[in-house]
Parts: C-alpha cells; structure tokens; sequence
C-alpha cells in the first residue's frame, strides 16, 4: 500500500484535527478520497483486497495491522516493549470506515480527567508519560442493517371477562411502514474483548464512509477472525425490540392492542431483512502491565466513551480507608454505645458480608478467566468454549447449596445489604423471630462461601485463597462460640471483637487484592489466528 | 360554767390543731414515690439494707425507686419479670426497678415512663459496669454503685463507658474498609444497557402511514369465577383489655 507523498516521497499520515492526509517532511497535505483514487489508478489492485504488514508479537502472539511497514516497537496486547516480526499480507477491504475524529491530544486529556475522579488508582495512570502511551487503532466491527415494510399486519387482541366468559376481541392491524435500523455493531476480532467493545459504543453509524485505506494512515488495525453469524441472534433481537417499542408507541396501531409474535413469524408479518458489513472503527488503546498482569485502557476514536480497567492502589486504599474513618468514629461516639454482646453481632455481620463480597469476586474472577462473558473470543477457541459449559457446581452438595442460594437470592451487594436490613431489624426490634431468620442466614452462608471459595481455588490452582479468608473465617467462628457461650465477664466479648475485627480487615485487604486481579488481566497468549 | 366553757374551747381548739396535718394531707398535690428494698433472695444484711434505702431516698423524688432480689426458674424472662413487677405495684408512675436474679444470674435495671426518658441512653452502660461487683458477691455495692450512677445520670454528670472509645475507633475502621470496598466495586462495575447503546449510534428511520384497525371475531372461554370468596368477616378477638401495659425499658447483664 502506497503512503508517500507525492512531492517529498516522505510517509503520508491521516491527520485527525484537519482530516486531511498530511505529510511531516514537506508540510503537504492532500484529500483522502482524491488521493486514494490517484493511487488506485496507478496501481493495478484488486478491489477487494488491500496489501498490508501484518506485525505478530513474539511475546503474546497477539497480531495487528498496519499500512506501514516500518517496525511495530511495542505491542498493544502484552504491553511489551519488543520488536514485532512482520510480514506483508493481503486484508480483506471492508465496507466502512469510522475514521477518527478524537486527537490523541484529546483523548489523553479526557482521560487524565476522568483519572483524577478515581481516588484509589495507583500513581502510574496519573503520570502523563503513561498517558501519552495511547495508540491509535481501528477495530474490525460487523454491522448488522435492517429493513422493513412497506406493508405491514399484525395482530391484537383485548380479554375482559364477561360473568364466568372471558372474552377476548381479536383485531387485524394494517398498516404501511417503512423503515430502516442502520449500524447495531459488534467487534469482529477475538482479541478485542466484548466486554471492552460493548463500553465502548455507541459508534455513530451516520458518520461511517466508504473504506478508504487512506483513513488508515499512522493507525494499526485489528482483523477480523470472528464469524458475522455469532451476533445475528443479539443484533436481530436488538433490532425487533425497537421495531415493536416504535410500534407499541403508534396511537392508531395501539388501538389494535398488538400482540408481539415470536421472531420468525414478526420477520414474515414486517418482510425484515437483514444485511451484514465489515467496518473499522476507531478506538485509542493503551495497556499497563505488571509484572504477568495488564490492565487495558480504551477511548471511542469517535465519541470519546472511555474504558478503563483500573486496579486499585492498597496503599492509597489503607489511607483513604483510615481518613473515612474519623468522621464514623465521632459519628459512632456521640450517637452509640455499643455493648460487648451487640459488638460481637456486628462482627459476625462484618465478617458475613466480607466473606460474601471476597466469594462473589472470585466468581467473577473465574468467568473472567474463562472469558465467560467474551462470545467473540469463545467463538474461536472451541476449548474455552466446552470449559465455561461445564458447571463450577458438580456435585450434589453444590446442587444444594446453589439451590439455597438461587432461593436466598444472594448477589454481592443486595446480600449485603440483605444482611444489613436483617440484622438492623434484629438489634431494633429484638424479634425472636428475625434473630432465629439471622442465626439460619448465618448457619447457612459461610458454610456456602466456604464451598464455594475452596472449589474455586481448586480450579484458579491458588492455595493462598485459604490465608485470605482465614481472618474472618476465624472472626466468624469466634464470635459465634462465644455469642452463644454467653460468658458474664465482658472482656471476653471485647476481646473477641477485637481479634474479629483484625481478622475482617485481613480479609477486606484480601479482597482487595482479589478485586485487582479481576479487574486486571493474565498477559494473554494466542496461538496463530486463523484469518 | 366558766371553767366548762374553757374545757370545751380548749377541746375544740385541740382538735383543730390535729386536724391540720390531715387536711394538709388532703390538699397535698405532689405525687409522693416510694423507695422499697423487695429481698426475696436474702442477698442483704438488715444493715445494708438500711444503709441502701438511705441511698435510695435521695432519688424518690424523680419517681419509685425499689431494689429486688429474686430467684427466678432458669430460662425465664428476666426483663419481662422485672417490668411486671413493677408495673404490679405502681402502674405507669416514673420510677426504676433494679434487679438481681440469682436463678439466672443477671442484673436488670428497669425505668418507666419519665425516668426511661432520662436514664435510656445510659441503662447499657450502667449495668456494664456494675456487674462485676455481683459477680463477687458484693451485691450490696452493686446496688449502691447502680443507684450512684443513676443519680450521676439524672444530674447529667458523666458516668463510665467503659471501651468504648477502642471499640467504635475499631468499629469505624471496619466499617471505613468495607464502605470504601464498595465505593470501588460501585463505580467500577457500572455496565451499560447494551442495546439501547447499540441503538443510539445507529440511523433509525420508520414512519407509519396508513393505519387500519378491524375488529376481528371474539371468542369466548368458560372460566368461572371462585366461589370460595367465604365470609370474610372479622375474626373478631384481639383483646380490647385495657390498660396499656408497662410503658419504659430495661437492660439486663449476666454476672
């Protein structure tokens, strides 16, 4: 692919602030469109293909495209600063380019804002170096168009009940519509993950253009390895629920009371029709590694949406956690005086609730890990794919526990404060009955967050889990023997609380720690894509 | 006649006086409490009994101040004994009950209306710190050492609380860690409404012209209603007794 400019000979890149191809060395610069056709003319090329350097990373295997062919130094997926080997290849030309209208100025700005809001990031996301570490790169998306109409009907139907009839009116809507859905897009690469990709939109479908490879100048590209049927489902769903909201929303159809029909039957009474392209769309990328973990960090090329994936500084966390504290503190003394016996309660809820919160992050740690929740990647790797259908929970005592829990309801923050409201309403009002709810509750959840932990750390291979939990495993233990021992003296109960209290800050820093490593990621490693 | 007229004036003047205090007695307003030692359980000599009436007087005249000592089955409800034993005796009048159950070993320390209002916030830590002295066996300091404090309490003086500061400095900081916990995992794992972000960045176009509605045919179906819908009237019940039963609160601490 031809970049130079044709006065100096120099490389061309695509400057985003003037959209104008520009070149460094002579100060030229020339329209994409016109200077695509130029080359086209004098080049002999297949339309449909476009002759690019594709660069592999020795370290990750991770692959990215370029117009260029001027070695990659660094590569985006591993954070690795190495040579890539690179070899020219042929890309299949997509439909569309977004191509970038954020300066890199721009999205390094927009993000130091958004990174001083976040109190708890370690000092290294504040430095400028760091953030000026943002590389251009266009990400292959499929766009999922539609079409409907022009003639439309439907069907309704009202029931009111009539003495022991119940009577139901049915109606025939006619109508004609026509209508277009234009850009429901999703990420057609397997190492751009879907999670990324999805907070990342909206992409504004309306300022896509034609492919110009010129757009492409100074950028890398991802490629497309991910077949267009995997999001057809989500796409044609996306789309039929908008179709049906407009509908619903028509004050004469509504008079009619449609009834929404089931997909196949919606497609022939709307004649929709659905058609797929390949598109580039842009993103701001940068990566922070330590050690064996990275944490990605993206900016809209267009809208300037930011992802972040921000692991939390201990230190900073210990502090703010400390300066959080005094006004509790002064809160507490002039408004509480707490008992041995109340104390020991509190603890057995604190340390509860920290284990419940430590469980449900690993959890999230193992979907993360299995790329659970990433379609694109599992659409790929076939493994991974068998690996997320087999269940954690492969045993009758799972089955039941799980069961228990689906019936209790418990998710991480509702739990929480589930626990919250139960015990509040024990200590107010004393009942016997909420006491006897919070003794079953207490009876039941560690047991369950116990299982669940030692299952999980047999499958992360991480025996440490056992340490992190231990504080307040022993903090639950303790307090119960003694909350039921009942002894008179009161320095039992004080001195218990005290040990709990230790062990539940133990454990919080644990989960902490825990929370870093879902939020961050293994450095990936990819075999060879099949492209 | 004379000396018979003197005898009457002075009889009837005699009379007069006597019957001074009683009508004083009649027009006295002022609500009068009683201080009362009940030691069923024998925990007191005479002397320490005298001694702590003595005490006990100084608070009558914020309500009834009474000290009991019982042995209850193990098990009971201690409070609810020592509520109503007072409310028994002296309905909804201000005053304090402080008991000692030896059949359960606890201390329960009882207020009723006004002196509740006073003493609520302190009850806690009064018989926190008066306990161990029951556990001694001093039991007559535990019951003055209460009545002090009591008194401390309605004079707003400062009474002990004991750990308290270590224990809410301990408390805040927990409370700190796992508040700022989920002040992380709040503003980390807010996760968009895909679709409706799928759909804002798309061109959508669709205008409805033309609309028809026909009515089609109806079709009915038997579905008849329940006729199981029962009286429904009240049970009645509820005792409507009267009363309202002992109005106040109590804390309790085993020794």
């Amino acid at each position: 692919m031809v970049n130079q400019c044709s006065n100096c000979g120099a490389g061309l890149r695509f400057d985003i602030a003037t959209q104008r191809l520009k070149c460094d060395s002579c100060d030229s610069d020339f329209d994409p469109d016109e200077y695509s056709r130029s080359t086209d003319a004098e080049e002999d090329n297949d339309p449909s293909e476009i002759e690019v350097t594709l660069f592999s990373c020795p370290n990750c295997g991770g692959e990215i495209t370029s117009t260029e062919e001027e070695a990659a130094q660094y590569c985006l997926y591993c954070g690795s600063f190495v040579t890539l080997s690179s070899r020219l290849t042929k890309m299949k030309v997509p439909g569309n380019i977004l191509p970038f209208s954020r300066t890199q100025e721009q999205c390094c700005e927009s993000y130091s804002k958004m990174i001083k809001r976040k109190l708890y990031a370690p000092k290294e996301f504040r430095n400028q170096s760091f953030i000026k570490g943002f590389k251009g790169i266009y990400i292959p998306y499929w766009v999922y168009d539609y079409t409907y109409g022009p003639d439309v009907t439907m069907n309704g139907s009202t029931s009111t009940r009539s003495g022991d009839y119940i009577e139901k009116q049915l109606y025939k809507i006619k109508c004609q519509i026509d209508g277009r859905i234009e850009g429901i897009s999703y990420d057609a690469s397997s190492s751009f993950d879907d999670n990324i990709s999805h907070q990342l939109s909206p992409f504004a479908s309306s300022k896509m253009k034609p492919f110009n490879p010129s757009y492409m100048f100074g950028f890398y590209a991802d490629t497309a390895d991910v077949s267009e049927d995997l999001y057809t489902a989500e796409a044609d769903e996306t789309a039929q629920d908008d179709i049906w909201d407009r509908i619903e929303s028509n004050p004469e159809i509504a008079k009619g009371h449609p009834d929404r029909p089931e997909y196949s039957r919606f497609k022939s009474d709307f004649h929709l029709k659905r058609s797929c392209r390949l598109a580039l769309l842009p993103v701001w990328f940068l990566t922070w590694r330590r050690g064996e973990r990275v944490a990605y960090s993206a900016v809209n090329g267009d809208s300037g949406e930011i992802y972040s994936e921000i692991p939390v500084d201990i230190f900073r966390y210990l502090v703010i956690s400390l300066i959080t504290a005094l006004p509790i503190f002064f809160l507490l003394n002039a408004f509480c005086t707490f008992n041995g016996s109340k104390l020991l309660l509190i603890s057995i809820i604190l340390s509860l609730s920290t284990l419940l919160i430590y469980e449900v992050q690993l959890e999230k740690i193992l979907r993360r890990l299995k790329h659970a929740d990433d379609a694109g990647y599992l659409s790929v790797n076939t493994e991974a794919q068998k690996d997320v259908e087999r269940n954690v929970t492969d045993n009758i005592i799972g089955i039941v526990l799980d069961s228990v829990k689906e019936l209790l309801s418990f998710n991480g923050i509702s739990g929480f404060i589930g626990t919250i409201v139960l015990v509040g309403g024990a200590v107010i009002f004393m009942s016997e009955y909420v006491i006897f709810g919070l003794l079953i509750f207490a009876l039941f959840l560690p047991i369950y967050t116990i299982y669940r932990i030692v299952k999980c750390s047999k499958i992360l291979n991480d025996k440490l889990i056992g340490l992190d939990i231990a504080g307040a495993v022993a903090a639950l233990v303790a307090s119960i023997i003694v909350y039921t021992l009942s002894p008179a003296n009161d320095m039992f109960y004080y001195v218990t609380a005290i040990v709990c209290m230790i062990g539940i800050a133990f454990t919080a820093v644990s989960t902490i720690e825990r929370y870093n490593d879902l939020i961050t990621r293994p450095v990936p490693h990819w075999e060879a894509r099949n492209r | 006649m004379k000396k018979f007229m003197i005898l009457i004036s002075t009889v009837l003047l005699f009379s007069g006086l006597l019957a001074i205090p009683v009508l004083a007695e009649g027009n006295d307003d002022v609500p009068r409490y009683e201080a009362a030692i009940w030691d069923e359980a024998d925990l007191l000599t005479d002397e320490e009994e005298t001694a702590l009436i003595y005490e006990m007087e100084e608070l009558r005249s914020y309500g009834n101040v009474i000290f009991s000592t019982t042995v209850l089955d193990k098990g009971a409800d201690y409070e609810k004994n020592s509520q109503d034993l007072y409310y028994k005796y002296y309905g909804n009048q201000p005053g304090i009950l402080f008991q000692i159950d030896m059949g359960n070993r606890k201390l329960t320390l009882t207020a009723s209306t006004q002196m509740e209002e006073y003493i609520k916030s302190e009850r806690e830590s009064i018989v926190d710190n008066i306990y161990q002295l029951a556990s001694g066996g001093n039991y007559y300091a535990c019951a003055s050492e209460c009545f002090s404090e009591v008194k401390a309490v309605l004079n707003d003086e400062r009474i002990a609380h004991k750990m308290k500061h270590i224990n809410n400095a301990l408390l805040a900081l927990i409370l700190a860690l796992v508040l700022n916990f989920l002040l992380v995992f709040y503003t980390t794992t807010k996760k968009k409404n895909l679709a409706a972000s799928l759909l804002a960045g798309s061109v959508i176009t669709g205008v409805v012209t033309n609309a028809a509605v026909s009515k089609g045919r109806v079709t009915k179906i038997y579905s008849p209603v329940s006729s199981s819908s029962g009286s429904g009237g009240s049970s009645g019940g509820g005792s409507s007794g009267g009363g309202g039963g002992f109005s106040g609160g109590s804390s309790s601490h085993g020794f």
